[in-house]
């Protein structure tokens, strides 16, 4: 809190007005926006940046994210364009973009770390494992980017011109016939599945079924679960209210692999010091590999206080960054 | 927290000094400190001490546990563990399954700042750095494996006795974090289909 300098506190004291706007929006009308928006909405409402390129960079990159999932829709993700890699590229651009704004308000006080204070941004934590995932967590905006095999129950009018090669070009007005079978993204599966008007039905990704449950069962800790999709638990959790007969099972497997790995990535975690890590976190999935991190930060924490550099002063992270901001300005 | 938050708390145990000046009794808000008097041994708090020692005032005694030599009462003596020396407590603690008690509750600061700021009033520092290093290590790897054991049978509640805050500090941020995942897998199916139905008339 000390480190916070007069021109922050000004963008405290405006940002506070949109935070109310932001939560009331956030509350009625989630999956509205398109993804596009609702990067480009977090951005605007959450951060002052000094460079208005990159917050346009950034939201142009996951617009065209959305483009490009429109029509790609039918496309295997291995073989088509990935999507994932500008996704995370728009994300690393808000890092930047957050960083050189400065110090801004967290958009959910009460998850703060209560000693992150000289962090000059706080993600907001994914909720894809609870009940319901965060509308404005990127984590879960790019958990939700992932295709889910599923089978259209109602023909879709007009829709069949997307999807040419599913043969479906034969009528007149180009109707998806009853059937189908189509990969669709968590976002779009979640929105169009009810109960009521059974859109769709929806069958389980190789990785929850039977075959790799028993898997898991014998030994979690060799499968390499970022390649099985890197968002393996919060995919996992949200398919959960697809309603499946086998739901119980995948909950207690995705529990139970969990549990089997837990062991390894806290030994790693905290006994690899200075040490290229690339190796050790190759096979985890993105909830781990944040775990991971957590574990290596308590033992760097400790390691450079053992050596005296906590007792060394140096330059702040946030006044490091406005000398950053500075010498740019003057680059241009 | 920080570990230099933990260190600034454990400067508040106390040591004994000689200092080297006089001085009478100074009423601080956490305190009095008594009068200095020089060659007379006092107690003050370890920042003080540090502090002091840094401008070349007084001479620190390490404290009873920072020894190595033997002790005439063993371990099964009555109640006077904190008196152990530095050498038997990493055997102990290597064949007890659970945590023994340790010589301070800010064994592993005291030893740093003694260490590295009056390391010529210590005798066998280095011995004594590698075996409060060696209780270190063992009561991390007590504490990973019964967190492991902790998760592993999904318990609800755990105790662990003999806990230094540094300890906790280490190992406890990854900890909470993997039990608040485990907490939101396990309860996943739990609730109902609450907000998200979508009605498309």
């Amino acid at each position: 809190m000390e480190e916070l300098g007069p021109a922050s506190t000004r963008q405290h004291a405006d940002l506070s007005v949109k935070q109310e706007a932001s939560m009331a929006g956030e509350a009625s009308t989630s999956g509205y926006f398109t993804r596009g928006e609702r990067l480009g909405y977090r951005l605007r409402e959450n951060f002052r940046p000094t460079r208005p390129g990159l917050l346009h960079r950034a939201v142009t990159l996951v617009q065209i994210t959305d483009f490009i999932d429109c029509f790609c829709l039918s496309s295997r993700r291995p073989a088509g364009i990935d999507c994932s890699g500008l996704a995370s590229q728009a994300r690393e651009s808000e890092f930047e973009a957050g960083r050189f704004a400065g110090a801004a308000r967290p958009s959910h006080p009460q998850t703060l770390p209560p000693a992150a204070m000289s962090e000059a941004y706080f993600p907001v934590e994914s909720g894809a494992l609870g009940p319901e995932e965060n509308f404005l967590s990127l984590d879960d905006i790019l958990m939700s980017q992932e295709k889910l095999p599923v089978r259209v129950e109602k023909p879709m009018p007009r829709l069949g011109a997307f999807f040419l090669e599913r043969g479906a070009g034969a009528d007149s007005d180009q109707a998806l016939p009853q059937g189908t079978k189509l990969e669709f993204p968590l976002w779009l599966a979640k929105g169009l599945f009810d109960n009521k008007w059974r859109i769709l039905s929806v069958e389980l990704p190789k990785m929850y079924q039977e075959g790799w449950r028993t898997v898991f069962s014998a030994d979690a800790n060799v499968v390499d679960l970022h390649k099985m999709g890197p968002h393996f638990y919060g995919f996992g959790s949200q398919l959960l209210h697809f309603n499946h007969p086998e739901n119980t099972s995948i909950s207690q497997s995705l529990l139970q692999t969990f549990i089997g790995r837990f062991r390894r990535i806290m030994d790693s975690s905290q006994n690899s010091y200075n040490e290229d890590t690339s190796a050790l976190v190759a096979r985890l999935d993105e909830t781990e590999r944040g775990l991971f991190q957590i574990g290596q930060k308590g033992l760097n924490d400790f390691q450079s206080w053992e050596k005296g550099q906590a007792s060394q002063i140096t330059a702040s992270n946030l006044v490091q960054n406005y000398k950053k901001r500075k010498f740019t300005n003057m680059e241009d | 927290m920080d570990a230099s938050e933990v260190e600034f708390l454990a400067e508040k145990e106390l040591v004994t000094i000689i200092p080297n000046f006089s001085l009478d009794k100074i009423y601080l808000i956490g305190g009095d400190l008594g009068p200095f008097n020089p060659g007379l041994p006092v107690e003050v708090p370890l920042w003080l001490a540090i502090n002091l020692k840094q401008r070349q005032k007084c001479r620190l005694l390490p404290p009873e546990w920072m020894d190595v030599g033997e002790h005439p009462w063993g371990p099964g003596g009555s109640g006077l563990y904190l008196d152990l020396p530095a050498s038997s407590v990493p055997d102990q603690e290597r064949k007890e399954e659970t945590f023994t008690p340790v010589p301070s509750p800010h064994y592993m600061e005291i030893t740093k700042l003694l260490l590295n700021h009056a390391s010529d009033n210590i005798p066998k520092a280095d011995t004594i750095r590698t075996l409060i290093k060696d209780l270190w290590d063992t009561r991390m790897a007590k504490l990973r494996v019964s967190a492991d054991s902790f998760v592993r049978q999904q318990e609800a509640h755990a105790k662990l006795d003999n806990l230094t805050l540094m300890e906790i500090n280490s190992s406890g941020a990854f900890l909470t974090q993997a039990l608040n995942h485990m907490y939101k897998l396990r309860t996943n199916l739990q609730p109902p289909e609450s907000t998200q139905t979508y009605s498309l008339t």
